[in-house]
């Protein structure tokens, strides 16, 4: 499958990075030569210094008749043209990044339905929206949501006095409809069996049905720990700007801040009265005290240097902060931060990323997240008539050991498998797996 | 918010507040009146409010957050008057909301006084009027400050919490040291006076009393007649002098004393401050004279005075204005208004504010005419941020409205219109004086009078102060959110 | 001298003088044949003049600058009450002071008095006339001229898109000058239809029509308009409708969308003036009460037109309010400081100015335990930028100083203080009537004539608003200086 990418920055070059891995051709278009030298050193793909958004380039042999069409530079209305242009030129699908908000909230359908785009992409949007589902569940690291809510995946730490620690799997007391999926520890996804023990420090990694899902965290919160109801945010950009809001309309207390008086009048005008806008530097320690940092339930670094969103995580955990997020932009970093303590690290590349590596990869599959740092993945598939895991029991599927299948939905309802469970063509399988190996999983899956 | 940190520093003060009752105690012993008795169970009682607030509080750490400084700042402002005002309850002097204004308009240095006839009071109770305007004057939490060791860096809050103008003014880097030197100034500048009174010829007693009313721009007099009962024209020179000196700014004093008096002359505040102190005095002497007859050095002496004691908002009269024809007495608003410099003891809008405003409508028409060029309100040549110069202009919108408030009430009370307005922006203003009907204050009714006490207090805390305590959410004990 | 500035002078001349022909006509067919002599001259004064300046502005320039709007703001209303006052000087025994005095009094809507004199009907109607053409003035002025010299106060904030920008040009002048007329034609005839449906006579109709919606106020009718329920309801409607804002008629017209009218309930601005309106009755009709004054439903009724009328800074009263307290005059006074609606003809410091000063300091109050904290406003679910609030505060600076100012001047006339304060308060926010609070129509005539002047300035200043006075002097000032300097 060819895959053109137009935009050579650093959302072009993790999409790059991640579809190369995945053994599809690639061809990356820039108009600099210069952006596109650090692609052609470092990547298995096909460069080429042209315009995007000019007929000439769609009309070159490369390009044309390809299957997809990713535009991911810096602006919204170049991507918008390349995209109509690729429809015309022959591409079947494309993806196109646009940043402004007021496009994605209200033009949505419209930008689809006339400029042909097919998956729109706004890595600020799609980070504060992960911020949100994470936030609203206590006591996870990560959430995700599969098969429209119904299966749910719940990453969380294992503490040092947790209940779940030291006891096998098979002697835990977790409920029929979970499962524990996975467990990352030391670097190494395990896929765990029933003797395998959690230990203090890993992450745990439970896949079920999400009301069983959500009693069950419930459960593995601490008592004192409550629903998050006052956050400070650091860094004014988009994104920030958008998580304050999604917060604020839900009730909690928002204090922003931000360097740039502009900004906050921005963000100013469309809170409302519990929360504000601070104009200030967020390093400063002052600053932070006088605000009450000691008093927030999460605080989340967003600012455009990465440097300074650890150190402020690290500043405010040292205030007192309850919890602390940090967005990166190079997710070379996650593994690092987090060993160092900071709660959650999420990289809104790779957040977009993933949604792409979803989209490209189709042929039935619905959603894909990446985890830790895109070693391993949660794919949602909805599996095929023919394919080799169809009709058969689990444990008779041969299936590949670097892979479990958390759960399934048929007909509407969720359900956890063992060995015993048969699926059928139509139903949606939740597997997890380590990324080098999800394209061989795939293959059981889909057609032959 | 943590109310141990509060309720120890409030303790403190307590204590400062027990002993300067101490001294009148002292005195009616010496004089061998009967209100000693009074003034040793109002000691009694702060002492014991201290030590129980004490056993309460504890220092945990040094410094105060903003919002605590705010609250010790206004709770303080609330307790002290009331224990001020007890001297004059027990003695059965005056009734108990009487009481209050007394001491409310003692400690705000008012100098709006209910008492009917003062020579029917015990001196010692007039000696601690005056000394409640002078712990008022400089402020409690700045003698509070220069005293006690422990000030810290939660002293700043307290001391901006307090009113101290539009900008915070430091003198000397440290805020001990500040509040020290501002003591400094205040104690050299009323034994100067007490001295320079005592050459003109008043008794010792009215000296003391009338220097700590002046310097503290207070306006309690010794006398029913107020100042004009000395009949002299050297103590009215002097107190005019001394009451100018009381309105400017003590920091800067200060300054001038440690690097040259250069200084003084270089403020543009005080130079403001003083230019039009010339011009309104001159105007309200021609009027005097022009209007209503009065030889030409009558109408200046008595310009003079009158228009120097409401400007600094001290509030001691030569003269009963209120028969002055109407310009003068729209000048006497005027003044009131104004108040004195930023940093000093009087009250009013502080003359520094009144720049601030007036250089901003120089920024709005240049803005308009020249639309592309950014105009910038500058203070001996340091450009002020937009944000405090809307501050300001914000205050004086506060400013005016809780006086017309005021007036308001006070008119459905039943005062006139012109005494009412009169009386609301006195009040703000700390400035004392009435026209009218109100012109003696003990005829007011009770409603007026505690709605008086409110604005004295708010005016002096120069309502943001107070306003932030209003706040729902200020009181909440865990946060600092 | 701005070429366009002179065109539009002759023609607010030409304007002036051809009205006049209304009372003319009125004079001839009724056969009083001095006050007939009298427009006869001041109509062809007017016409000379207003030839002879249009002439002189014969191919204008594009636009008006800064400055000369602010100048023809200011110049307007003294030619306008100069060759409509002529009238009275030629006719009766005004002198010219006094008649200017009056004249100005009526085209700045402010009202003051009664003429003491014997007067014929055709003077009453022209001074009717007058104040309905100077209420068309402002509305005129408020849409083409302010706008771009001290519209930052706030009405550029509620003005319709189209008004609010651009440099002013005749073109512009002229498109907006007719449809206003139309707006405001309308309303008046509406309201002249129901007074004359509630059962005034039709000399009483006409006027007390013109003198509502100007929001001038200055007619004694011949009937007692406190006996009649219907009058007092009409009268009512029309000082409202003359204290909102023209623009959402404007809009309704244009858009041929009654929805905006019905929008008013909605709007922040007209709910702060229905809250206001009601508590300040509510005050002054318990104090009336219990001060024995009326009964009951008869102090509500007096209280809620008197607070109408002084809101929308109209002034028209009943007779007997002469007698009330001073409590009441005082919150009288206060609510016509307050004033109208922004962009309406009443006067004062407008509502919204006073929404965005509140919110504004109570936002600040914030600040003081959160010093670097950003605050917003939002008034109607736009967020009110920054620039504006700014310049309402420094423009509350500027009204309270000139109140002040103008209070030191005044009181030079040797009035009390109560006095002098009912004349500037009368005179800034145009509801002339104030005056008579505390003073006899014989005392005012007895006010020395650079009294009068100077109270005529401050209706002007009061019209036009106290930025364009000072951007008038400042300009003034300049150039002097680089001249002479």
């Amino acid at each position: 499958m060819r895959v053109i990418i137009i935009g050579a920055g650093k959302l072009g070059y993790s999409i790059a990075e991640l579809l190369s891995q995945e053994e599809y051709d690639i061809v990356v278009i820039d108009k600099e030569e210069g952006q596109l030298e650090n692609i052609k050193e470092n990547l298995d793909v096909l460069t080429m210094a042209a315009n995007g958004s000019s007929p000439i380039t769609m009309d070159n042999p490369d390009v044309q008749g390809a299957d997809i069409l990713i535009a991911v530079t810096g602006s919204d209305e170049v991507n918008m043209v390349c995209c109509i242009l690729a429809k015309k030129h022959g591409i079947t699908h494309t993806v196109a990044r646009i940043r402004d908000m007021q496009f994605m909230s209200e033009a949505k359908d419209y930008l689809k339905a006339n400029f042909d785009i097919d998956l729109m992409l706004n890595p600020e949007y799609i980070t504060s929206m992960e911020i949100n589902r994470i936030l609203m569940v206590p006591a996870a690291l990560n959430v995700e949501d599969f098969a429209e809510g119904r299966v749910r995946l719940f990453e969380t730490k294992v503490r040092r006095n947790s209940p779940l620690a030291g006891t096998p799997l098979k002697n835990l007391d977790i409920p029929k409809s979970i499962l524990a999926a996975m467990i990352f520890r030391d670097h190494r996804m395990i896929i765990p069996h029933g003797d395998d023990c959690l230990l203090s420090h890993d992450n745990a990694y439970f896949v079920g049905e999400a009301g069983a899902i959500a009693n069950f965290s419930k459960n593995l919160v601490r008592s004192d720990a409550r629903k998050i109801s006052r956050a400070v945010i650091i860094g004014a950009g988009r994104a920030g700007r958008f998580t304050a809001r999604i917060l604020d309309k839900q009730g909690v207390q928002v204090k922003i801040f931000d360097m740039n008086r502009e900004r906050c009048r921005l963000i100013a005008g469309t809170l409302s009265s519990h929360s504000m806008a601070i104009h200030g530097d967020g390093t400063n320690i002052d600053l932070l005290q006088s605000e009450g940092i000691s008093d927030a339930d999460i605080m989340i670094c967003m600012t455009d240097d990465d440097k300074l969103n650890l150190l402020l995580a690290l500043m405010g955990r040292h205030l007192g902060a309850a919890k602390t997020i940090v967005t990166v932009n190079r997710y070379d970093y996650i593994d690092l931060m987090e060993k160092v303590g900071v709660d959650i690290v999420l990289s809104s590349r790779f957040l977009a990323a993933s949604e792409v590596l979803a989209f490209v990869r189709r042929g039935g599959i619905v959603s894909v997240s990446l985890l830790e740092g895109a070693k391993a993945e949660a794919i949602e598939v909805v599996v095929q008539p023919g394919a080799k895991v169809a009709g058969k029991k689990l444990m008779d599927a041969a299936l590949p050991r670097e892979c479990l299948v958390c759960g399934y939905v048929r007909d509407e309802e969720a359900f956890v498998p063992n060995g015993n469970s048969v699926l059928n063509p139509g139903d949606r399988a939740i597997i997890i797996v380590q990324m080098k190996h999800s394209k061989n999983v795939l293959k059981y899956f889909q057609k032959d | 918010m943590n109310l141990k940190v509060i309720a120890y520093v409030l303790s403190q003060l307590q204590f400062a507040v027990t002993l300067s009752l101490g001294v009148p105690f002292v005195m009616a012993l010496y004089w061998g009146e009967a209100c000693a008795m009074d003034f040793a169970g109002t000691m009694l009682i702060s002492l014991g409010v201290g030590v129980a607030l004490s056993n309460y509080g504890e220092l945990e750490h040094d410094s105060l957050t903003i919002r605590e400084g705010i609250a010790v700042t206004g709770i303080a402002w609330f307790i002290i008057p009331l224990l001020a005002s007890l001297p004059f309850l027990a003695g059965h002097y005056l009734n108990p909301i009487d009481s209050i204004f007394e001491g409310v308009s003692g400690l705000t240095c008012t100098g709006a006084s209910v008492i009917k006839d003062l020579d029917a009071v015990p001196r010692s109770i007039i000696l601690w009027r005056s000394i409640t305007h002078w712990v008022g004057g400089l402020g409690i939490i700045v003698i509070y400050i220069a005293m006690f060791p422990q000030a810290g860096s939660g002293a700043a809050k307290m001391f901006n919490a307090e009113g101290a103008g539009p900008t915070e003014m430091r003198v000397v880097p440290r805020m001990k040291s500040t509040a020290n030197a501002l003591l400094l100034m205040y104690v050299f500048f009323s034994v100067i006076l007490t001295t320079l009174l005592l050459l003109c010829g008043t008794s010792l007693f009215d000296a003391v009393n009338l220097a700590m009313s002046a310097i503290a721009t207070g306006g309690f007099a010794t006398t029913n007649g107020s100042a004009a009962d000395f009949h002299s024209l050297s103590v009215e020179l002097v107190l005019i002098i001394f009451m100018l000196i009381g309105g400017g700014n003590f920091g800067l004093y200060f300054l001038a004393y440690k690097k040259g008096y250069k200084y003084i002359i270089r403020d543009t505040e005080f130079r403001v401050y003083l230019a039009i102190y010339g011009v309104i005095t001159l105007l309200v002497a021609l009027n005097l004279y022009d209007a209503m007859g009065w030889q030409p050095g009558e109408a200046l002496r008595g310009a003079a005075f009158q228009i120097s004691s409401i400007m600094t908002t001290t509030g001691l009269s030569t003269y009963n204005f209120d028969e002055w024809p109407a310009f003068s007495q729209f000048c006497i608003i005027l003044v009131m208004l104004m108040g004195g410099c930023g940093g000093s003891t009087s009250g009013g809008m502080k003359v520094s504010r009144v720049i601030i405003l007036w250089k901003m409508v120089g920024t709005i028409i240049q803005e308009k005419l020249h639309p592309n060029s950014i105009a910038r309100v500058t203070m001996e040549s340091q450009s002020q941020s937009s944000t405090v110069v809307y501050r300001v202009a914000r205050f004086f919108f506060l400013y005016v409205m809780i006086a017309l408030l005021a007036a308001c009430a006070f008119n459905f009370d039943g005062l006139p219109v012109v005494d009412s307005i009169l009386l609301g922006l006195s009040c703000m203003g700390n400035a004392g004086v009435a026209f009218g009907a109100a012109y003696t204050f003990y005829d007011l009714p009770d409603v007026t009078k505690l709605v008086c006490c409110l604005c004295m207090i708010i005016g002096r805390l120069e309502i943001f102060t107070f306003l932030a305590m209003l706040q729902p959410g200020f009181w909440k004990r865990n946060s600092n959110w | 001298m701005n070429k366009l500035v002179l065109l539009l002078m002759g023609r607010v001349i030409l304007l002036c003088g051809g009205l006049q022909l209304i009372p003319f006509c009125y004079s001839l067919y009724h056969g009083m044949w001095q006050t007939v002599g009298a427009f006869a001259a001041s109509i062809l004064a007017a016409l000379l003049a207003g030839v002879i300046l249009i002439g002189r502005g014969q191919e204008p320039e594009e636009s008006l600058s800064v400055l000369a709007g602010a100048g023809f703001l200011f110049v307007c209303w003294w030619i306008m009450s100069i060759f409509g006052g002529l009238p009275y000087y030629f006719d009766g025994d005004l002198t010219l002071i006094n008649g200017i005095f009056d004249s100005i009094s009526c085209f700045t809507t402010t009202g003051v008095m009664d003429l003491p004199y014997r007067a014929d009907d055709a003077i009453i109607l022209w001074r009717s006339l007058s104040q309905w053409l100077g209420g068309y003035m402002v509305l005129l002025l408020l849409s083409t001229v302010l706008p771009g010299t001290s519209g930052c106060f706030g009405t550029t904030f509620i003005m319709p898109g189209s008004l609010r920008t651009g440099p002013i040009t005749l073109r512009r002048i002229n498109r907006t000058s007719v449809k206003i007329l139309r707006i405001y034609t309308l309303v008046t005839v509406l309201g002249f239809l129901l007074y004359m449906l509630s059962g005034l006579e039709f000399f009483d109709g006409v006027n007390m029509a013109l003198v509502t919606i100007s929001t001038g106020g200055c007619y004694t009718p011949a009937a007692d308009i406190s006996f009649s329920g219907w009058v007092v309801v009409t009268a009512l409607l029309g000082i409202v409708a003359a204290g909102c804002n023209v623009f959402m008629y404007w809009q309704a017209l244009d858009f041929k969308e009654w929805r905006f009218v019905i929008h008013t309930w909605k709007n922040s601005e007209m709910r702060l003036f229905g809250l206001m309106v009601a508590a300040f009755t509510g005050i002054i009709a318990l104090h009336l009460y219990l001060g024995g004054f009326y009964s009951l439903s008869d102090a509500v009724s007096n209280s809620l037109f008197h607070v109408v009328s002084f809101g929308c800074t109209n002034g028209i009263m009943a007779e007997n309010m002469y007698h009330w307290d001073d409590v009441d005059k005082f919150f009288l006074m206060c609510i016509a400081l307050i004033g109208g609606c922004m962009g309406s003809i009443s006067g004062g410091f407008k509502i919204f100015r006073l929404q965005v000063l509140l919110k504004s300091s109570l936002a600040e109050m914030k600040r003081t335990l959160h010093p670097n904290m950003v605050v917003h406003i939002v008034i109607d679910g736009r967020t009110v930028p920054q620039k504006i609030i700014e310049r309402i505060l420094g423009y509350f600076f500027m009204f309270f100083l000139c109140m002040l100012f103008s209070l030191l001047v005044l009181s030079l006339t040797g009035l009390n203080m109560q006095q002098t304060m009912d004349m500037t308060i009368a005179c800034l926010t145009s509801s002339g009537p104030m005056m008579m609070f505390h003073l006899d129509a014989q005392e005012v005539r007895m006010l020395p004539d650079w009294a009068k002047l100077y109270c005529s300035l401050l209706m002007i200043i009061g019209k036009i608003n106290i930025f364009t006075f000072l951007l008038l002097v400042h300009g003034a000032w300049t150039g002097l200086r680089e001249r002479y300097w």
